[in-house]
């Protein structure tokens, strides 16, 4: 069975190009343009193996994004990827304290996508 | 492209529209902090897109901007004017990027390399914070020593000392005009002048000068150094327009003392004091000076120049000025060069321009600046003028000219808008279909009100058809001088070729009409052109034999003529002979001897369209391409224009192509015939008449008619259609006739009843059906019906 993936981030390019990497490498892959679409679909019952999101995002960030996925029923151990830029070490210590698994840099190709993938989702 | 980049693309220039706008709303609002987070995101994610792509230059850019972004945001740079201006350049010039990629598929030459200077100045922001970007109009207060010349001189630093000892304020300002400054109604110089107590001044080129021949002559490359007794707010008020260029700060002592003491001070002469008229024509000397400093010297150019400043010096009455001068012209005149006095010159008046106070002010002695002896105080002086010279004025170039989008024009495949022109057309027909539902509700199903209701909703649908239908035609819309700007060239050539004279005359350039049509015109309009050259005009010997001028005229006007473009090529050649024109025709048999006796002097000159004919005594090169002047008519018919020819025996000859401004939607009137319901392009239709039976006179075989003074020959649309059945007449006995035009002829159609005139797409005729004659095309009607268009032309042939 096809592991279902989300992809948050507020630039449609972005997603665009996520979407066909990981379709491409047999994902189904579900996307929200901020954090509040994100939690409402995980609100809503939708239950993705996996969650990619940006952190820069309007109405609400990847970090807030985080924070509350992990406080969904059910959501304690999905893995949750942090997308973010070379210059945001930062960030990604902040994205690591809020509960990501890890993160990705952007611009990442697919290569690189699918090699992490494989690091935090079991089976893959 | 592909759709990962389009997206890209489109995205891009959504944000980049949203950076803009954000940036000019916290302009107006700059206590506004609000949307520095907003900000950050949009070029955040814009650089991040980038990097999907193979665009180092981009990148690079929008990378510097983030990380400027970054650090505004977190309080580490304050936003400021400047930084504002220097972040939109960013984003000019990625919008610039932007359209190379979009035009070209990738970002071509200039953009392969990023942008080093817009790289360098937002990173500048990062290296030197706070202190420098929080200058909106609030002076800085800096005691660094560096900002004051060392060059300083000391007659200068002697009279600030006083002044500060005197508890007055020092200032050293550094003014520094934006390159566009000349278009938004701020006078540098004139701001400098205008400055109270002036004690020292420089002007600078802002960047080097380029070349004289780059030089942007009305972009400002100025920077002013002022050093000045004055007080903090009456600078604030003497630059309240202009706060963002330019900066001050205030001159202590102890910033004073540590200037180097051992600066070189003046040396030899000045024009300090001289009249702006004198230096002005000082500059000009100067610049002539430079131009022919190569000559040997003295050349008479140069005895000239030195006997001006001489003149000149005299009238200036500066002692020292003169004996330098003559000092240099001694030397000049020793060494057979014009150097000495050159460099004299430039060194005078570079000093002679950071000199040039208002006499209020203390006017000290000015220190030769580290530029010494290149001409820019003459630029300078002339503010923009650009003497032409190797190292002059020069704009802000490369990221500047970037930055300055071109007007919008946006390019769209032709394709996309015949689409779009081929939609509208459906509407158009489609629309007509809601007077049949109105007529259906009324008559079937007894609904008045219903088919009232649908008829005003048809007329509002109309109205907007009809304006989009004329908004896309102006798209398509493009000047005949598309075509007619190529026959200068071609007239030329053919003339000199046949070794005649003729003055080609094109008016009415900017008519417009459909890009098809315009298209359509080109090559009958060359053939038309050429035979005129060929056969209408005569060689000089002929013209002048026949007391014409030696020199042809030929005219190609372009009007519009309510929905048609006429163009009529004119010229006062030979004309064309009826009777030459009958002895041709006879001789090759094209009609029948007996018609041929029968037609008038204009039918005769119409004969030049039958298949075949060729009146030039020779085949010629020229003309004679294969295409008779019957092509060209049947080209012209084919888009549904009509050409017409006249023609005076000896003084020229006249022929007009009348075009419909587009083709995409025919006007045609429906009419019945046979039971059947055909339509008649309307542009053929001349009127519409009820025709006693009593009024039908039959001449020769011909059924006439006698309608306002013109003999009419009638045709039964039965008839020509081989339909055997009369034509039907109303209770009055009368037929419905139809006056058509066809060429140039009036003819008159019976038919059964007229009904109202429509719009229509006509499509043509296709496959089978294409090869029958008579019809122009068909029609899909409002309510799904077929309506066959007829040609009324092919009819009567």
């Amino acid at each position: 069975m096809s592991k279902n993936i989300m992809i948050v981030d507020d630039s449609a390019t972005m997603l665009m190009s996520l979407r066909s990497s990981l379709e491409m490498s047999g994902f189904k892959v579900e996307a929200a343009n901020d954090g509040v679409q994100a939690i409402n679909k995980l609100q809503g019952g939708y239950k993705p193996d996996l969650i990619i999101t940006d952190i820069n995002m309007p109405n609400m960030g990847g970090l807030e994004l985080i924070g509350k996925a992990r406080a969904l029923p059910g959501m304690r151990f999905t893995p949750i990827l942090a997308l973010t830029t070379e210059s945001q070490q930062a960030k990604r210590d902040e994205a690591k304290r809020n509960g990501a698994t890890g993160w990705l840099v952007k611009p990442i190709n697919a290569t690189d996508l699918l090699g992490v993938i494989k690091q935090v989702l079991p089976g893959v | 492209m592909n759709a990962l980049l389009q997206q890209f693309l489109q995205e891009s220039r959504e944000a980049l529209e949203s950076i803009g706008s954000t940036l000019l709303a916290m302009e107006r609002e700059p206590g506004d902090h609000s949307r520095l987070g907003e900000l950050f995101r949009l070029v955040h994610t814009l650089k991040g897109n980038s990097g999907l792509f193979d665009f180092p230059a981009l990148t690079a850019v929008l990378h510097a901007a983030e990380d400027v972004m970054d650090a505004v945001r977190n309080d580490a740079l304050g936003f400021s004017q400047p930084l504002a201006d220097q972040l939109l350049d960013a984003a000019d010039y990625v919008s610039a990027f932007l359209d190379a990629v979009e035009s070209q598929g990738t970002p071509g030459a200039d953009f392969q390399v990023p942008p080093r200077k817009l790289v360098e100045g937002l990173r500048s922001w990062l290296a030197t914070p706070a202190l420098e970007g929080a200058n909106s109009g609030v002076a800085l207060v800096s005691t660094q020593n560096s900002r004051l010349p060392v060059d300083l001189p000391s007659a200068v630093r002697d009279l600030l000392i006083d002044a500060i000892n005197a508890e007055r304020t020092a200032f050293l300002l550094d003014y520094q005009p934006a390159a566009d400054c000349f278009f938004q109604g701020t006078d540098p110089l004139h701001q400098v002048r205008q400055l109270p107590d002036v004690l020292w001044r420089r002007i600078r080129p802002l960047e080097a000068w380029l070349p004289a021949a780059e030089i942007d002559a009305y972009a400002c490359n100025l920077r002013f150094e002022i050093l000045l007794l004055a007080s903090e707010e009456s600078l604030a008020e003497h630059f309240r327009y202009v706060a963002d260029q330019a900066t001050w700060w205030p001159i202590t002592l102890a910033s004073l003392q540590s200037v180097d003491e051992s600066v070189d001070t003046a040396s030899g002469s000045d024009l300090a004091g001289f009249e702006p008229l004198a230096l002005d024509i000082l500059s000009t000397q100067y610049q002539a000076l430079s131009a022919c400093s190569q000559e040997p010297w003295p050349s008479g150019q140069h005895v000239a120049i030195v006997t001006t400043l001489e003149r000149v010096l005299a009238s200036q009455d500066d002692v020292t000025a003169m004996a330098a001068f003559q000092d240099c012209r001694e030397q000049s005149n020793r060494q057979n060069d014009a150097k000495p006095l050159l460099s004299w010159l430039s060194g005078a008046m570079e000093k002679a321009i950071a000199d040039d106070t208002p006499s209020t002010g203390p006017v000290t002695t000015p220190v030769q600046g580290e530029l010494g002896g290149r001409p820019i105080a003459c630029q300078a002086l002339a503010l923009g003028v650009a003497p032409d010279q190797a190292d002059t004025i020069t704009p802000r170039r490369a990221d500047e000219t970037a930055s300055q989008a071109p007007a919008k024009v946006l390019k769209v495949e032709q394709e996309k808008i015949d689409r779009l022109m081929n939609l509208i057309g459906e509407i158009v027909v489609a629309k007509n279909g809601l007077p049949y539902l109105a007529e259906r509700a009324e008559e079937q199903y007894g609904q008045r009100e219903l088919a009232r209701e649908i008829k005003a909703q048809y007329a509002v649908v109309n109205r907007i058809a009809e304006d989009l239908q004329d908004a896309i035609m102006q798209v398509r819309m493009m000047p005949v001088s598309f075509i007619l700007q190529r026959f200068p060239r071609l007239v030329r050539d053919i003339t000199r070729k046949l070794d005649k004279k003729v003055n080609l005359i094109l008016e009415g350039e900017d008519t417009e009409a459909d890009k098809a049509m315009i298209e359509a015109l080109a090559d009958p309009l060359v053939h038309i052109v050429r035979n005129s050259l060929d056969h209408g005009l005569e060689a000089p010997a002929e013209r002048l034999a026949a007391g014409k001028p030696e020199t042809g005229t030929l005219r190609i006007r372009a009007s519009q003529n309510a929905d048609h473009v006429v163009i009529s090529i004119e010229d006062d050649g030979r004309g064309i002979d009826p009777q030459k024109i009958k002895v041709k025709v006879a001789a090759k048999g094209l009609v029948e001897p007996a018609a041929l006796e029968a037609m008038s002097d204009q039918e005769l000159v119409n004969l030049v369209f039958l298949p075949g004919f060729s009146t030039a005594e020779q085949v010629s090169d020229l003309s004679g391409r294969g295409v008779g002047m019957d092509v060209v008519r049947s080209g012209i018919e084919k888009v549904g224009g009509h050409l017409r020819l006249a023609s005076q025996v000896g003084q020229g000859t006249q022929l007009s192509l009348s075009l419909p401004l587009s083709m995409a939607v025919t006007q045609v009137m429906v009419i019945e015939s046979g039971g059947q319901r055909f339509g008649i392009p309307m542009d053929q239709v001349m009127e519409t008449v009820r025709l006693p039976d009593n009024a039908i006179h039959t001449i020769k075989h011909q059924p006439t008619a006698q309608l306002r003074g013109r003999t009419i020959p009638l045709k039964g649309l039965n008839q020509l259609l081989a339909v055997p059945l009369e034509q039907v007449r109303n209770e009055d006995d009368e037929y419905a006739l139809m006056v058509l035009r066809s060429r140039s002829e009036l003819v008159g159609l019976l038919i059964d009843d007229f009904y109202g005139s429509i719009d229509i797409i006509l499509k043509p005729m296709v496959g089978i059906l294409g090869e029958l004659s008579g019809y122009s095309g068909t029609a899909v009607m409002g309510d799904g019906s077929i309506l066959m268009i007829l040609n009324p032309t092919e009819l009567f042939a």
